[in-house]
């Protein structure tokens, strides 16, 4: 199945939904998720996965530490902050708002 | 606040960059091995799980690299890596980067050293409360020839009277008196002036106070300030110099003050002031004294002149009916205060910094070229660059940070030239160069110097970097230079020298008019002799006004006496006084000629006044061509004489002998009879010819004792000290030079903006030569190969000399006729700095261009014989 681009702009926002989700993740698994919570319609490719992470690592959004994997491998894990989840909150009722006008406009009864 | 923890985490990772890479490889490689099980566990082998991993993943190097960049550091990464990359390929090529730094060098500094004497007296402001609303007044009669001339006081009380436009006014006038009273009297420069001057300008005393409108009173008022300098030199600084006292001309002067040394800069050498207490008669009608206004803070220049323009009218129709004539074109001029001071010597520094700019053009010029041929050596590091994957903006990034780096270093090492350059041309400074100690590298002249720097590297490096970037990949990866470069870089490098031989003719048309004009000037006849001629200044210790008659007779024997027994020392064939002596700028003043009405439109005679002893024309060898000299019965005798030069007998009496006519102040006599006509001389400057002179037989103290010696005027300078001291220990004796001296001081502008010009001329056809010949050995390196051609169809080693020296000479022929092209009309702006030559003079038109070509023949000339020294075979092998 051909798998749709990320719509630019998104990308902050799934993923900091995937970690409000999930707790803590690390970059392999993030892509995963979003990949499987998608349907396999979204596919995050690793070039903009981790300059996106690294930006909200900027920005104070995420945090991010080593640790081993369930199957005894290190990764580096992130984790929400609680800015991030204001972050997230801000992000998520933006998207609303632009798609609901989206709709609106397109939707010629 | 966010932005602080954004900013502080950005800096933790800048500081562990390291760290962060390794963490991003780490994170990455786990990615790719869960990643590659995934596939597996897909189905796929492990070798094409890995590379279908890896190919999925993409370039994990730019991925690792936009993390980094999301921080924000990118930028200063780049620059730090392009920096340490720049040091270690001039470290490796140290021969170039000496010469670009040096030729760089050489011509940031000359800009630096001239914008630190033009900032210093152009553009810094006077160390007075607000300078740009202080003016000064002046008078201009044209009748009479008289510009900007100083006001008299009762103009100075009418103008004053405007205090809509005038928030204050000032009037001084110059006093020089001898400090007696403390051993060998010693001739002090001072002013008078009006309670008003100093807090007009919000100069404030170090110690005491200035004087009160009490002091400034007729009769009352005897009391000084004395200058810093003044104070150090007489009681050391002591700090309870007030009360004491000091004595003027044998009169009792009271401590109130000292003023600080930055006076100086609007009044330099002035020692000591003291209220100028006008009576109401004094100097009336004479134009003594300079007058300062301050504006209100809201009225303009031409608001001031327009209101004193009012007055000038009035003053011309309360005149009296035969002094208004003289009043044709009265008018009053209101300058700024800063324009006064340096109005003369604005013009030429300009166009020094004019000139050292285009010094500096060339120099980057020279530097682009050399760039422009590493370039073409670099081409190779460029592809590989391109190949990896620098963008065309990051390689231009790189060279320009080289080229930075370069004019940077060029500049701080400019710095040191231009430092050793102004202690040079403090020395040096004519005297008219106002206040030369404040000239030094303060903060402005080395902000000036960093942009001038940096510029200067965007400057030179922009096309070479735009070239050197150009890349075509596949052919610069391979061997070949046959190919040979483009033919735009060859066409830049040519364009450059073009631009370089052009300027480069400017700057020698410019210091060949300048020199020119000097020699002419120095070759001026003055009229007069002036070998061995020692001039002397003295003055009695006695202010007196000329109507104490007993006085000026007992100064009359005192003069006769002191002449006697100089010219009777040995080594001094003659001895005179006079109060106008050559180049000492005598009085001026209008006349009567007896018999002579001017019309309402005609000129008022005015002339040159002077006053002199009998001997003065013999001592000074100016010819006598008619008539007598006087003698020392007709200063005695009842019927005055007067002597004229020729230019005054031309002038009025042209055509005829002006022997027997009469001359005179007043209508109703004395009238002066003409005896005599001598030469005439040039009074003031060399340059300027005298309109006519009137000489008078007199003795007045303040004269100055000229006296012609065997030889050398200056070792007799002591022996004639001690005689005038045995006559009379308080006449004070100051300004002792010699006639040739005071020639040279009287040129010494001409002289520092010609020897600065040449200067820069010189060193501009030098950097021109070194390019020229840089890039003709380069152009005939490049065509070895066509040489070898050539060679092998027969021409002889002399053709092959004849076409790279005529490819030279073609080049430095466009150079130099856009060179005049360009000289000629740059040249006018210079008119008013020469002297007997015109800007568009030919002789140093085509001088120059010859010069130049023979220069640029010559430094083809090495490579020329290079090429045509080259061996056949070997050239054409040469790829």
């Amino acid at each position: 199945m051909p798998r749709d681009e990320i719509l630019p702009g998104t990308l902050h926002l799934l993923i900091l939904k995937t970690l409000a989700r999930c707790g803590e993740l690390h970059g392999y698994q993030i892509a995963r998720t979003i990949q499987q919570n998608s349907e396999n319609v979204l596919q995050v490719e690793e070039g903009s996965l981790y300059p996106a992470l690294q930006r909200m690592l900027l920005k104070g959004w995420v945090k991010a530490y080593w640790a081993t994997t369930s199957e005894n491998r290190r990764a580096r894990f992130y984790r929400l902050t609680p800015a991030g989840r204001k972050q997230l909150q801000i992000e998520q009722s933006q998207f609303e708002r632009v798609v609901g006008a989206i709709a609106r406009v397109i939707q010629t009864a | 606040m966010n932005n602080v923890r954004e900013w502080a985490r950005r800096i933790a990772i800048l500081l562990r960059r390291h760290k962060f890479d390794l963490d991003m490889d780490e994170e990455i490689r786990a990615h790719l091995a869960l990643k590659e099980r995934e596939l597996q566990q897909g189905g796929l082998s492990p070798a094409e799980a890995h590379a279908e991993a890896r190919r999925q993943f993409g370039n994990s190097l730019a991925l690792r690299e936009s993390s980094r960049d999301s921080w924000g550091w990118t930028l200063l990464e780049h620059l730090a890596q392009d920096l340490h990359f720049a040091f270690r390929k001039f470290r490796k090529s140290p021969a170039f980067t000496a010469v670009a730094i040096l030729t760089l060098a050489l011509g940031i500094g000359a800009n630096s050293a001239i914008f630190s004497v033009v900032d210093a007296i152009l553009l810094r402001p006077l160390p007075i409360r607000n300078p740009s609303q202080v003016v000064v007044v002046q008078l201009n009669i044209p009748k009479i020839n008289l510009f900007h001339t100083p006001v008299d006081p009762p103009s100075f009380h009418t103008f004053s009277r405007h205090t809509n436009i005038f928030e204050s006014t000032a009037l001084y006038l110059n006093t020089n008196l001898n400090l007696t009273g403390a051993g060998q009297p010693q001739r002090l420069v001072g002013m008078r002036t009006t309670a008003s001057l100093f807090p007009l300008l919000g100069v404030h005393p170090l110690v005491g106070r200035t004087f009160t409108a009490a002091e400034d009173v007729h009769g009352a008022g005897h009391v000084v300030l004395l200058s810093e300098a003044l104070w150090k030199e007489l009681f050391g600084a002591a700090s309870n110099v007030i009360g004491r006292y000091v004595q003027l001309d044998r009169q009792s002067y009271e401590i109130i003050g000292v003023l600080p040394a930055k006076l100086q800069i609007l009044y330099p050498d002035v020692q000591f002031w003291i209220p100028m207490a006008l009576s109401p008669r004094a100097f009336k009608g004479d134009l003594c004294c300079t007058m300062l206004g301050r504006l209100r803070p809201n009225i303009t220049r031409q608001q001031a002149q327009t209101v004193l323009g009012i007055d000038a009218a009035h003053e011309v129709e309360s005149a009296p009916p035969w002094a208004r004539p003289m009043f044709a074109g009265f008018s009053i001029s209101v300058t700024p205060l800063m324009q006064e001071e340096t109005g003369d010597i604005s013009h030429p520094l300009y166009l020094l910094l004019g000139a050292v700019l285009f010094l500096l053009l060339i120099a980057c010029a020279n530097v682009a070229n050399l760039l422009l041929a590493r370039g073409s050596i670099r081409s190779r590091e460029m592809a590989i660059r391109a190949a990896i994957g620098a963008g065309r903006r990051r390689i231009v990034a790189q060279l320009l940070t080289e080229s930075l780096l370069l004019s940077l270093a060029g500049g701080a090492l400019g710095l040191l030239f231009a430092w050793w350059g102004i202690t040079a041309l403090v020395d040096f400074a004519p005297a008219n160069l106002p206040h030369p100690q404040t000239i030094h590298l303060d903060a402005s002249v080395l902000a000036f110097t960093f942009i001038v720097s940096a510029l200067a590297g965007i400057f030179f490096g922009v096309a070479p970097a735009m070239q050197a970037s150009k890349v075509d990949l596949t052919d610069s990866l391979k061997e070949s230079i046959r190919s040979g470069p483009s033919i735009s870089r060859h066409g830049l490098r040519r364009a450059l020298v073009l631009s370089e031989i052009a300027l480069t003719s400017v700057l020698l048309v410019g210091a060949g008019l300048l020199l020119q004009s000097f020699a002419k000037l120095l070759d001026v006849n003055p009229g007069f002799n002036p070998t061995h001629l020692l001039t002397l200044q003295i003055s009695p210790s006695k202010q007196v006004s000329a109507a104490q008659t007993a006085w000026r007779r007992q100064y009359a024997e005192f003069s006769r006496t002191l002449l006697s027994r100089i010219s009777a020392m040995p080594g001094v064939l003659y001895a005179a006084l006079s109060d106008g002596p050559p180049l000492m700028h005598p009085y001026n003043s209008v006349f009567l000629i007896r018999g002579y009405h001017p019309g309402a439109n005609g000129p008022q005679p005015h002339a040159d006044t002077v006053s002199t002893s009998p001997e003065y024309f013999t001592t000074m060898k100016i010819p006598l061509l008619y008539g007598r000299t006087y003698t020392d019965e007709d200063i005695q005798a009842k019927n005055p004489v007067v002597v004229v030069d020729e230019a005054l007998a031309n002038r009025f009496w042209p055509g005829q002998s002006a022997l027997g006519k009469q001359v005179g102040y007043n209508n109703k006599g004395p009238w002066y009879t003409i005896i005599g006509v001598v030469g005439t001389v040039r009074s003031h400057t060399l340059a300027r010819a005298t309109r006519g002179t009137l000489y008078f037989p007199a003795y007045y103290p303040g004269m100055s004792l000229l006296v012609r010696t065997v030889s050398n005027p200056a070792a007799l300078a002591p022996v004639i000290r001690a005689q005038i001291a045995t006559l009379d220990p308080t006449q004070a004796v100051y300004s002792v030079k010699t006639m040739s001296q005071r020639i040279s001081e009287s040129v010494a502008q001409q002289r520092f903006a010609t020897a600065l010009l040449a200067l820069f001329a010189v060193l501009a056809l030098i950097l021109a030569a070194i390019g020229l010949y840089s890039v003709m050995a380069y152009v005939a390196t490049q065509r070895t190969h066509e040489i070898g051609v050539r060679m092998a169809l027969g021409a002889q080693r002399r053709d092959v000399l004849r076409l790279v020296l005529g490819q030279g000479a073609r080049l430095a022929l466009i150079g130099v006729a856009l060179g005049v092209a360009l000289a000629f009309a740059l040249t006018r702006v210079m008119a008013s700095l020469l002297f007997g030559v015109t800007p568009a003079d030919p002789i140093t038109f085509v001088g120059v261009s010859a010069m130049l070509l023979l220069v640029a023949l010559v430094a083809c000339y090495v490579p020329a014989r290079r090429a045509m020294k080259v061996d056949p075979i070997v050239a054409l092998k040469y790829e």
